[in-house]
């Protein structure tokens, strides 16, 4: 079976119609565009201070500590309604070339935060109250920003090509 | 119709960008306003004064919202019409003008001081999340209403 005609399965499933013909479906689109506030607009906040250009008095930790609960919550209710969303049009969005590209920038973007946490973290005691941080982290910063814009902006493209 | 929707509508990508922008602008201004909301709740950054937050996030989300608001009406200069008889599309437009007045009175006020009561604190947050989202609700709904 290829992955096309697994993701029809899916679409065509009792499940991925109902929530496809459901009156409540802009609900659905509408939360997992709103969550957007609470993932991706809490994570620019905590990139900006990576970057150095905001809250640059309070250490890089301690901006991720305050903000990181409520930014998983926000990732994992766009995940839950990304998910629902995707069951409605598996094989639209699996032949769509901006679905592919949100999910590579989707992948990078994880990427940089793993690499971020795993190698360029390691340090931060030399750098956490520092106003600007060393190059990487403001990278990683920069590049976690344009990843998530693509993210966005593909996102919103999908639907101008279902 | 104006040369601007002209220009925008007769390019079907200029329309996606310009939603694409509309996006990124909500994306800035509503994440803005959820996390000052939080520390008008007293659930963030309680360690730095509101007034010294209300400085951190002012700016961009200030930005976010001159970016919503130069492109939310791009998109309805070349959509006019069928905006026109979109229930949603008026609601949206009630509550953003109420939203805006809200954001630079009591929003502005509340956000630049140190002694407010908490339930004034608690109050402005909640009414920010209630009309920024409900704004941002409405515009969803635009599409299918």
């Amino acid at each position: 079976m290829t992955i096309l005609e697994v993701c029809q399965l899916i679409e065509n499933s009792q499940i991925g119609t109902s929530i496809r013909e459901s009156n409540n479906y802009w609900m659905l689109n509408g939360a997992h565009v709103l969550s957007l506030a609470m993932s991706v607009g809490a994570i620019f906040w905590f990139d900006l201070r990576a970057m150095g250009v905001n809250m640059r008095h309070v250490r890089v930790s301690e901006v991720y500590r305050q903000i990181s609960g409520w930014m998983y919550g926000g990732f994992v209710t766009m995940f839950i309604t990304g998910v629902l969303l995707f069951w409605a049009h598996a094989a639209t969005s699996y032949m769509n070339i901006y679905f592919r590209i949100k999910f590579l920038a989707m992948g990078l973007a994880v990427l940089n935060a793993m690499y971020f946490n795993v190698k360029t973290a390691r340090g931060i005691a030399a750098w956490d109250a520092n106003p600007v941080p060393p190059p990487g982290v403001r990278i990683a910063g920069i590049f976690s920003i344009v990843m998530w814009a693509g993210v966005i902006a593909a996102g919103r493209l999908m639907a101008y090509t279902f | 119709m104006s040369w601007w929707g002209t220009f925008v509508r007769e390019s079907t990508m200029g329309f996606a960008i310009a939603s694409v922008f509309l996006l990124f602008g909500l994306t800035l201004l509503l994440g803005g306003i959820f996390l000052m909301s939080l520390r008008l709740f007293g659930l963030i950054l309680t360690d730095r004064s509101v007034s010294q937050v209300g400085r951190d996030f002012r700016k961009w989300t200030l930005a976010g919202l001159v970016l919503a608001l130069v492109s939310g009406p791009t998109m309805w200069a070349a959509t006019a019409m069928r905006y026109y008889d979109s229930p949603a599309f008026w609601l949206e437009q009630q509550i953003l003008a109420v939203a805006i007045v809200f954001h630079f009175s009591l929003w502005e006020w509340v956000i630049r001081k140190d002694d407010a009561p908490a339930v004034l604190r608690a109050f402005t947050g909640a009414l920010a999340l209630f009309l920024w989202f409900g704004v941002g609700v409405m515009g969803r709904a635009i599409g299918f209403f």
